[in-house]
């Protein structure tokens, strides 16, 4: 018992984690935006770091030990990003998107995989990243102090650490009546070998027994290249030259840059804390501290000034800006800020079924209505009987639009999945992508949308792969640096069309030709005979691939047919389009969610099937030739003509492998697939057409050519027929005959 | 929902009860759900959850094997109708036929079987390789001079296997 709610929750736990990655992803996205446009939103950087601090946090307790370690060590990389003392480069932001990746990865593997060494190069990277580099020195000055140091004071104390001087700080303790003389002395022996950045009134560690000791206390920053001791024992002078002043202690604030640095000092200074007053020295450990206390406005305001003076000094045009440090350290809570519920689709499943159910049953209320408005008993009845059957009609059909639409999600959350892998392949293949969505509150089931996600990946990593030329190849051809992946989606009737149109080279037709004759997957005369559109169907061939060179990610030829595949599972469509030189579109047409599809019922040897309306173009009564009028075109296949145009006709007893319908007799005609590929599946009779949910089969029973069944309630199942399979078999066994004959 | 009525129908002596007492050996009690084909008893486990369905259209589908007769919708979901006679190897079709549905989640199926009883305890032991060929049993009754074939319901399930060719006589 335990066990299944253990594993109830982490279930709970990966689909959480999915939505925080994809958020995370989303902020990693507008974050690289704003590298690019040199302009970073502490906000955005703030929601990717508490994406990486929520995810740690539950990943450990769900002993994901992987995920919890990498997403550890995200969140440290992540908090000196926001806190500026690393900034925000392309490179580091690669390794966090790296990061992002394999926690992405680690999720979706749920937990069955080991990550160790995977990890480990990840977690190598990051460190790397998030050494505070010597640039961005000042990022680690304690807020604390930088909002009490005016600009330049600030500044300067950003290039002395720049410079690799060591920083200390003087905690000097004044007599008020030789403050004066003790600071000028004390100015003086120090000047010769440091600079003075600042003088602050000490404030924090004024104890409150010594506060009424007529006593002044003071900070001094200076900046010098000598060593502590050395700055001891010039401080020491002008103290002990006036009687009786305990005053102070130095400390180290900033050593040369590195942090390891700053921890061995600490260690001296412990070691110092043993030879006591008045030179203990201790450490302030400001490079610790993460004031949560400080004011975000003036931290920001200081930050400009810092991230001006890392333009000045690298003179790039576009700058790596520090991210203003922003701090939001949420208040606990055990609320969930998010309004929407995580269900199970199957339960959604199960309320779908209710529904259907619900139809049977008015379609009996619908029959006993009619029955008493014919009948002469009880007519007044029938009619009230009927008005409360449509009003049922109308609920049923509210709630099932209900619940389909809370089935339905945004395709932007599946567009928001290809920015960090876009982004790592191109930087894989040292190209250059701009990419744009449009549409992204387009719904569609979210089963249709997480079947769609493999097919876009790999048509985006083609299109990648060949379409986009490298950058010096586009300004060659006086196209823009970066080429541009387009991704969009609308809404066409029951039908989402997703579209991926590249600015890349074009699909070169006698390529095509050329690649699939050399592979031996077409004969040269049949390859001189394709139009335009079987040629690009070409790719969707297995083992097809125009490049020669095989990369890490495409060109083994691998992929395109996974798409063809997988988009007339869902029965759907895809259709390309391209100019060569200009681009290429990518059309891929599916319908907006396969709960509840609208049928057209018909029967063929007895068996009535069910075929999806939208792969269906036009019906037209037919009489099928006989076998024996077309000699050569045989038994499966033949023609017919509808309209007036010739088509190639397939019956559907034939195909199915049982009785076909009669010969010569008048039949059904059902015209399926677009131009260039229709196919006319000649039926005996049509019966009706219903809005059908659709099932799969069960496990065991594995046939070609159904794509399910429907529950048809008394009237038992009713198979799905999957249109693309059979137009698939048709063209096979069409091509079979034509090479015998 | 039907074992009443399909109590009525069951034609051969009742099941043993649950009062006989326990064996030795490698025996154990199991609760199990009795099924006639032609002549011969056979049981589902009770844990296989067994329940008679009320007879409805089948769904043929082309292109399965011979023992599946087609598919029926269940509770929202597609199940396969397996002619237990067929499946078993025996002659004939099933005559009385009741549809008994077995098993959960993705290992489920509608069998066909002639006439179905409610669901008793009974000592099982496991099939002797001697006399028991079939390869879907997976454990015997014997008990009143009946003898009661337990099948296992992943090996119907499982479409790889399939009843061996009868040895020559």
């Amino acid at each position: 018992m335990k066990k299944e709610s253990d594993r109830e929750r982490k279930r709970e736990f990966l689909a959480e984690a999915e939505d925080i990655l994809s958020t995370m992803g989303k902020g990693l996205l507008r974050l690289g935006k704003g590298v690019k446009a040199g302009i970073i939103d502490p906000a955005v950087l703030n929601s990717i770091f508490r994406s990486a601090h929520t995810l740690k946090a539950s990943s450990s307790v769900f002993d994901f030990a992987d995920m919890a370690r990498l997403s550890h060590t995200l969140e440290d990389t992540l908090d000196m990003l926001r806190h500026g003392r690393i900034t925000v480069s392309n490179e580091c932001l690669s390794s966090i998107m790296t990061a992002h990746d394999l926690l992405v990865r680690i999720a979706a593997s749920k937990g069955r995989k080991e990550f160790h060494e995977e990890v480990k190069k990840v977690e190598a990277l990051l460190s790397a990243k998030s050494r505070p580099e010597k640039t961005a020195a000042e990022a680690q000055i304690d807020k604390g102090l930088l909002s009490t140091l005016t600009e330049y004071e600030a500044h300067r104390l950003g290039e002395n650490i720049r410079e690799g001087k060591n920083v200390f700080i003087i905690e000097a303790k004044f007599p008020v009546t030789s403050f004066d003389k003790i600071y000028i002395s004390l100015i003086e022996a120090l000047k010769p070998s440091s600079e003075l950045i600042a003088t602050l009134p000490s404030l924090k560690r004024v104890e409150p027994s010594q506060r009424n000791d007529h006593s002044l206390f003071f900070d001094i920053y200076i900046g010098t290249d000598r060593d502590k001791a050395c700055v001891v024992n010039l401080v020491k002078e002008p103290f002990n030259a006036y009687t009786g002043t305990e005053y102070d202690k130095v400390t180290e604030p900033f050593s040369a840059g590195v942090r390891g640095l700053n921890e061995k000092t600490r260690d001296k200074t412990d070691a110092g804390g043993a030879f006591d007053d008045p030179f203990h020295i201790s450490s302030p450990a400001p490079l610790a501290a993460t004031d949560a206390s400080l004011n975000a406005n003036s931290l920001t305001s200081e930050w400009c000034g810092e991230g001006r003076v890392g333009d000045a000094e690298t003179g790039n045009p576009q700058p790596e800006s520090p991210a203003p440090p922003f701090d939001d350290t949420p208040q606990e809570t055990l609320r969930k800020q998010t309004k929407s519920v995580r269900v199970n689709i199957k339960k959604l499943d199960g309320i779908m079924n209710l529904v259907s159910e619900l139809g049977f049953l008015k379609s009996s209320l619908s029959e006993l209505s009619s029955e008493l408005k014919d009948g002469s008993t009880l007519p007044s009845y029938g009619i009230r009987l009927s008005r409360i059957e449509k009003l049922f009609e109308k609920k049923i059909a509210e709630l099932r639009d209900s619940v389909l639409g809370a089935r339905m999600i945004h395709i932007g959350q599946l567009f928001g999945r290809f920015d960090p892998f876009i982004d790592r392949v191109s930087r894989e293949t040292q190209k250059e992508i701009r990419v744009v969505t449009y549409g992204d509150a387009t719904e569609i089931d979210k089963l249709i949308i997480e079947e769609l996600a493999d097919p876009l990946m790999h048509i985006v990593r083609n299109v990648i792969d060949h379409a986009i030329e490298p950058p010096s190849e586009r300004e060659a051809a006086h196209k823009p640096r970066s080429g541009t992946i387009t991704l969009s989606a609308y809404q066409k009737g029951n039908h989402a069309v997703v579209e991926v149109r590249d600015d890349g080279r074009g699909i070169d037709e006698a390529l095509l030709k050329k690649k699939a004759v050399e592979k031996g997957l077409l004969s040269f005369d049949a390859a001189r005979g394709l139009s335009l559109h079987e040629t690009l169907e070409l790719i969707f061939l297995p083992g097809f691939s125009t490049c020669d060179a095989v990369s890490a990610s495409s060109g083994r030829g691998v992929g395109m047919d996974v798409v063809k595949d997988n988009i007339s599972r869902l029965s759907g469509m895809i259709d390309i389009e391209t100019i060569l030189g200009k681009g290429t579109r990518f059309i891929l047409t599916i319908p907006v969610t396969l709960a509840v599809i609208d049928a057209l019922i018909v029967e063929d040897g007895g068996i009535r099937y069910a075929l999806p309306l939208n792969s269906i173009t036009e019906v037209a009564a037919v009489t099928p030739l006989p076998a024996d009028a077309c000699p050569d075109a045989c038994e499966a296949g033949g023609h017919v003509n509808i309209n007036g145009r010739d088509m190639p006709s397939i019956r559907l007893g034939d195909i199915l492998g049982r009785s076909a319908c009669a010969c010569g007799s008048l039949c059904s005609g059902i015209v399926t697939g677009g131009p260039g590929h229709r196919l006319c599946i000649i039926v005996e009779r049509i019966i009706e057409e219903l809005d059908v949910i659709v099932k799969p089969l069960p496990e065991m029973i594995k046939t070609p050519c159904i794509a399910g069944a429907a529950d048809l309630g008394e009237k038992g199942a009713v198979l799905l027929l999957d249109i693309a399979a059979i137009t698939d078999l048709a063209g096979k066994q069409r091509q079979k005959q034509c090479g015998h004959s | 929902m039907k074992e009443n009525q399909s109590k009525k129908n069951y034609e051969s002596p009742p099941p043993p009860d649950g009062a006989e007492p326990p064996k030795k050996g490698h025996e154990q009690r199991h609760k199990v759900f009795p099924f006639l084909l032609g002549t011969k008893e056979y049981a589902f486990e009770a844990g296989d959850a067994p329940e008679v369905l009320k007879a409805m259209p089948v769904t043929e589908v082309p292109s399965t094997p011979a023992f599946i007769k087609g598919i029926i919708p269940f509770r929202g979901e597609m199940l396969a109708v397996i002619d237990l006679r067929n499946r078993l190897g025996m002659e004939g079709a099933a005559q009385k036929s009741k549809m008994l549905i077995a098993g959960a989640d993705d290992l489920r199926a509608a069998f066909l079987v002639d006439a179905v009883a409610g669901v008793c305890e009974a000592d099982t032991h496991p099939p002797d390789a001697t006399e028991e060929k079939d390869v879907f049993v997976k454990g015997i009754i014997k008990s009143q001079g009946r003898v009661i074939r337990v099948l296992s319901l992943e090996k119907l399930l499982n479409i790889s296997i399939s009843m061996p060719p009868c040895p020559p006589p």
